[in-house]
């Protein structure tokens, strides 16, 4: 793996425009190869290997691109193949490789008596029939045919079976006659493989020496004669598939076939059939006919698996059930109501499933919806998707005549169904319905408001959150009240009514609506926290401090570092420190965002030792004098001095060459693995050894490396190994080793490690899916 | 199972509690095990069979039985890991009753057997596929489904007049961010589509092989099978996601056939076209074409875009954006996109949340799973198109309907490949 890298690494970011120019010219800089082939390349390909070159090939192959559809151009390429055929020193190599190509471009002109007459002999050859196969087999045409009936009246052993396949493939109805003597040949290979030739040539002749054969029950025999029923003109199909349907000694595979070949071939007895092997016990009938319900197009069966359902054991009711549902014919539903009673659990539960995929009616909404309000557990969660998915007539009013005013059980349901549905003209209801004194039929508006609530739904939320006597649905409301504020398209004004609330609620208030804050996620929202992480009650104080600590990213850095200088509590001013750390730590990219400024600022307050190497270690992030001076200045420090020493190290590094990523695939993602953008990532398919490779450009300290899949879960190595060196072709030992870890890989090492190199190694046994990175950090 | 095979089934089985699948009986089939366990063949052991095998593993509802490689060391291997992985369950913490073949038809002639899955490299889907379901035999099969557009009209025929269920193991279909992005599109969200894009990455050339010695315990010609006959080497037969096998055109169909079985796929759905298809190929460098691209009728192109794309998949339609990738990635222009649910009246897609256990319920159902056969067989043709205007270096024009190219005799050649003998997939 390290022996050969990519051609070059990818400076990051910088030389990305330097590549693709450099690809722009590549054509410029060296002259495309000839697609001419002259007496040179028709002598190179004479002596083709496969082991050696095969320049001379690709030229043929770059010729015969470039002919196109020209026929002389054409023409002249088969000649000069023709005529390396004929030179007796032609490889076994050259032969095929050309014949592989004469069978593409073989046709009516070219395939002339001097080109056959080239290719005619090959096919008596045991050596090189395969190849001459290649050649001949996809050309159409009597003389052609007439070559392979000659060969194969002369043909024994392997040869022979090589004929009959291409005979078979032909469909060469005349070769019947040869082919029929060969299905009592004492070579049982020879015998199977002329069946398999009947077979496919599909004609009355060839089912009729079938059907004469010696052993026609015989697997090879059946399946031959099957192919030449499906086959067209066999004029009385029917007759032979009962000949094998009723034939005991036929695999029971085989005859289930033949029964299903039946019910298409007689479509008014479909049903009858079908419904008699369902009421049946035989496993093998009985699974080819619940998959031919979906394709059979007899107008009564839909009417007669319904009139004989519960004629059926119960498992087969739940398969047939599925099947109607598949099916999507209204004349079911009726006999699915019934089934949704069923004493049968797995029956009810099919049916209340299928009941959503057929077309639907008040009525239906109305059973689904009782079900769903009545049955606990997996039936009635069944009954609510089901509901929520059905369509028809009546259907859409139901709900919304069920959310405005059914009792309150059923009103939470239909309320429920709002928000599954989609049905955004069911909105004023589900505001409407936060101030039912029922908190089921609130509860479902509030899901529903999550799901489809409009931003101007976010004012009685509001007031109904603040205003809220129950805690138990303050989740609900938080939710409902994040997506409908980030629903509103004024991204800068929206999140104001919110925040004003804050501001001027009551320390309750206050305490309920913070947990709002991080998930709308924005400047506004974390300088509100800001203000009340300063605020004289502790509680909210410390409430607003944990908040900006939760925020994603580190949106909030700078809200946390303030609240940690200008707190007057303690507790909060450390929980700001912390949590300052935690979203400098976060950030992303190398180099990350120049950290100097703020590090040095929570150097002033941070007193905890191990907080203070943290953020010397975060300190060797940046690339800035103001860096490198902090980082010399803490040299002398007695605590700190060796972790400042390596931060010397790692910003002279940053500072002397952008960290350059290679990787053993997926270089044209590189990027996104240092782009600070979650949304974006590396990846590539999960494959035994797959590497990424950060050059720093000179030796620096290595302490932790970070592999983030944020959003990307499970695509992570399962194994992996970690490389630091200054000579990536001769690594050494791994360094770390261990197993991924979902959403975010975590890799510490020994201090002390040093090297230019970081190689991140896939050590998985058998890796499957993907490998991704979101964001890659080395510190 | 591994761990992170583990997290995802985890989220999916959260996911699909929440999707509410149909219900499925238990008890139809599985008809010679104890508790109506389906019992599995596993054929070809290799690189792809490994996911699978743990994932099946850790399953009760579903017995592996038997594995099959053409290289015997391979299939023995994973068979002492299944009695080994078996044994840790019982009470005397052995068991045996896993057998290994070399030959898939040893593995067929089982009448214990209810299902396969074939994970052979590409050149071996067919003629497995085939064979197992006419013994009668269910089949989840590894993408891209077929060699040949050919092969997959035959697979299709085999799987309707025999009755049996083939899964394509498609497994992105059976991923709740492509199904939904194939929502927004189908729904028409993001308005009339101007445009898709996807990366499909490439492959190394294939390298020209010199002939080794064939190690002990592999059967060289099997591993060929139909495909012309080559020197043994063990970079032409290496399972590699970045090479190996992979990277010739003789055993697939390259990043074509690699990863458009997934990406083109997922397309074929967001379209609608999972019984269609596009109607032009158009190779890349033709004429000065910046991406290799296919068209459907509606004159709608999709792009290869192998560099640059902040997603796998990427649909741009009038009035918004679709990103989707792997890793449950998808983002919407405009966002809220993402989170809309569907009204009862638009489009809601098959809904499977776990590829091997939809196959399994499909087993029992015995209804269509969500890569069906003809499904599968519809992508692999957008895929072998592709690769056959780029090997002939012009555009190809398809009739999705007739399933047959227009007006030139040297692409429609390439429909098909002639099979070396006596390996005859058809």
């Amino acid at each position: 793996m390290f022996r050969r890298p990519l051609p070059g690494p990818l400076p990051l970011l910088l030389c990305l425009p330097v590549l693709a120019l450099l690809a722009g010219c590549a054509g410029l800089l060296r002259a495309p190869e000839p697609a001419v082939m002259d007496a040179g390349s028709y002598s190179a390909l004479a002596s083709l290997e496969y082991g050696g070159s095969q320049r001379a090939l690709e030229r043929l192959d770059r010729s015969i691109a470039a002919a196109g559809k020209d026929p002389d151009r054409v023409a002249g390429l088969v000649s000069g193949m023709v005529q390396v055929l004929r030179q007796p020193q032609a490889t076994f190599d050259a032969w095929q490789a050309i014949c592989q190509r004469l069978g593409q471009l073989l046709g009516a002109q070219t395939a002339d008596d001097a080109t056959l007459a080239v290719l005619a002999p090959m096919l008596s050859d045991a050596r090189l029939v395969n190849a001459a196969r290649l050649a001949l087999e996809p050309v159409g045409g009597p003389k052609v045919d007439a070559l392979f009936v000659r060969a194969l009246e002369g043909a024994s052993g392997p040869t022979r079976l090589a004929l009959l396949q291409s005979v078979g493939n032909r469909r060469m109805a005349e070769a019947v006659r040869v082919i029929a003597p060969l299905l009592v040949d004492a070579d049982g290979p020879t015998a199977e493989a002329a069946a398999k030739a009947l077979g496919s040539i599909g004609t009355a002749a060839a089912l009729a020496a079938l059907e004469a054969a010696p052993s026609p029950s015989s697997p090879a025999v059946v399946e031959a004669r099957l192919a030449c029923i499906a086959r067209e003109p066999v004029t009385d199909g029917s007759e032979a598939l009962r000949a094998i349907y009723g034939d005991a000694g036929v695999p029971k595979a085989q005859r289930a076939a033949a029964w299903r070949g039946l019910l298409v071939r007689e479509p008014s007895a479909a049903t009858q059939r079908v419904v008699v092997v369902l009421e049946g016990s035989d496993p093998a009938f009985k699974q080819v006919a619940l998959e031919a319900i979906a394709s059979l197009r007899s107008a009564d069966l839909v009417q007669g698996l319904c009139e004989n359902l519960v004629a059926f054991d119960h498992p087969t009711q739940a398969a047939v059930i599925e099947a109607l549902a598949r099916k999507g014919d209204p004349a079911a539903v009726a006999t699915l109501l019934s089934a949704a009673k069923s004493a049968d659990a797995s029956v009810r539960e099919a049916a209340i499933a299928a009941l959503g995929m057929l077309p639907g009616s008040r009525d239906v909404a109305m059973s689904l919806a009782e079900i769903a309000e009545k049955s606990p557990g997996r039936e009635g969660s069944l009954a609510f998707h089901s509901l929520a998915r059905l369509s028809g007539p009546g259907v859409g009013a139901a709900v919304l005549a069920g959310a405005a005013g059914a009792e309150p059980a059923m009103r939470a349901v239909f309320l429920g169904e709002i928000g599954q549905r989609g049905m955004t003209e069911g909105d004023p209801l589900l505001v409407a319905a936060l101030a039912a004194s029922d908190p089921s039929v609130r509860r479902g508006a509030l899901r529903s408001l999550e799901a489809i609530g409009a931003a101007g739904d976010q004012g009685a939320i509001l007031a109904w959150l603040v205003g809220s006597p129950d805690r138990a649905e303050t989740g609900l409301a938080i939710r409902a009240l994040v997506n409908v504020t980030k629903r509103n398209p004024d991204a800068a004004g929206r999140d104001r009514p919110v925040t004003d609330a804050l501001d001027s609620g009551t320390p309750a208030v206050r305490l309920r609506l913070l947990p709002v804050l991080p998930r709308l996620g924005d400047g506004p929202a974390a300088d509100c926290a800001l203000r009340l992480a300063l605020a004289s009650e502790s509680n909210v104080a410390a409430t607003a401090a944990g908040v900006l600590a939760q925020w994603p990213g580190d949106a909030a850095l700078s809200q946390l570092v303030e609240v940690s200088e200008r707190s007057a509590d303690s507790a909060v001013r450390s929980a700001a420190l912390r949590g300052a750390m935690r979203a400098v730590e976060r950030r992303r990219s190398i180099p990350s965002r120049e950290p100097s400024d703020l590090v040095a600022r929570l150097l002033a307050r941070a007193s905890d030792e191990q907080d203070r190497r943290q953020l010397v270690l975060l300190l060797s992030r940046g690339s800035s004098d103001a860096a490198l001076s902090l980082a010399r200045k803490l040299q002398s420090d007695p605590v700190l001095g060796a972790d400042a020493k390596d931060a010397v190290l790692a910003i002279r590094a940053n500072r002397d060459w952008p960290p350059a990523l290679t990787a053993s695939a997926g270089a044209e993602r590189l990027a996104d693995m240092v782009d600070g953008d979650p949304q974006t990532a590396w990846w590539a398919p999960a494959s035994p050894n797959r590497w990424i490779r950060v050059d720093f450009g000179r030796s620096r300290p290595v302490r932790v490396i970070t592999l983030d899949q944020t959003g990307r879960v499970g695509d992570f190595p399962e194994r992996y190994e970690v490389f630091v060196t200054n000579d990536p072709d001769e690594p050494g030992a791994a360094r770390a080793a261990g197993a991924g870890e979902t959403a975010k890989t975590v890799i510490r090492l020994p201090q002390g490690i040093r090297g230019r190199y970081v190689v991140i190694r896939d050590a998985s046994r058998s890796p499957e899916g993907t490998w991704s990175v979101t964001e890659l950090q080395v510190d | 199972m591994t761990r992170r095979g583990a997290i995802k089934r985890g989220l999916a089985g959260i996911l699909a509690y929440a999707a509410a699948p149909v219900v499925l009986p238990s008890s139809l089939f599985g008809r010679t095990a104890p508790s109506n366990r389906i019992n599995i063949g596993m054929i070809g052991n290799g690189l792809q069979c490994g996911g699978h095998f743990e994932a099946l593993m850790g399953r009760d509802d579903c017995r592996v039985v038997a594995l099959c490689d053409v290289f015997l060391p391979k299939a023995e291997k994973l068979r002492d890991d299944a009695e080994r992985m078996y044994g840790a369950a019982q009470p005397g913490g052995t068991y045996r009753g896993v057998a290994a073949y070399q030959h898939h038809e040893e593995l067929l002639a089982r009448d214990d057997i209810d299902a396969v899955w074939v994970c052979t490299p590409d050149h071996w889907h067919v003629p497995i596929s085939n064979a197992a379901m006419k013994s009668g035999k269910d089949v989840y099969c590894e993408k891209p489904l077929t060699l040949t557009v050919r092969e997959g009209r035959v697979l299709v025929g085999t799987a309707r007049s025999h009755g049996r269920i083939l899964q394509t193991g498609s497994q992105q279909r059976s991923n709740a961010s492509f199904r939904k992005a194939a929502e927004i599109v189908r729904n028409g969200w993001i308005g009339d589509l101007v445009r898709v894009r996807t990366s499909l990455g490439e492959f190394p050339r294939a390298p020209a092989l010199g002939e080794q010695p064939v190690p002990p315990g592999l059967d060289y010609d099997r591993w060929l099978g139909p495909t012309p006959w080559r020197p043994y080497n063990e970079a032409r037969v290496r399972g590699d996601f970045g090479g190996g096998w992979r990277c010739f055109y003789e055993y697939g169909e390259r990043k074509n056939g690699d990863w458009g079985a997934h990406h083109f796929d997922i397309i074929q759905w967001a379209l609608g076209m999972d019984a269609s298809g596009p109607v032009e190929f158009i190779p890349k460098g033709w004429q000065g074409a910046a991406y290799q691209t296919h068209v459907y009728a509606s004159g709608l192109p999709v792009e290869r875009v192998d560099e640059g794309l902040k997603a796998m998949i990427e649909f741009t339609g009038k009035q918004g954006k679709v990103w989707v990738s792997r890793g449950d990635y998808l983002v919407t222009d405009p966002p809220e996109l993402a989170e809309r649910p569907l009204r009862a009246d638009e489009v809601h897609l098959y809904e499977s949340s776990n590829h091997q256990g939809d196959f399994l319920d499909a087993v029992r159902s015995r209804q269509r799973p969500i890569a069906d056969v003809e499904i599968g067989h519809r992508t692999a043709t957008v895929c072998h198109l592709n690769a056959i205007a780029e090997r002939i270096g012009r555009p190809v024009r398809w009739d999705p309907g007739a399933e047959d190219v227009v007006g030139d005799d040297v692409a429609a050649r390439w429909l098909d490949r002639p099979r070396r003998s006596p390996y005859a997939a058809l």
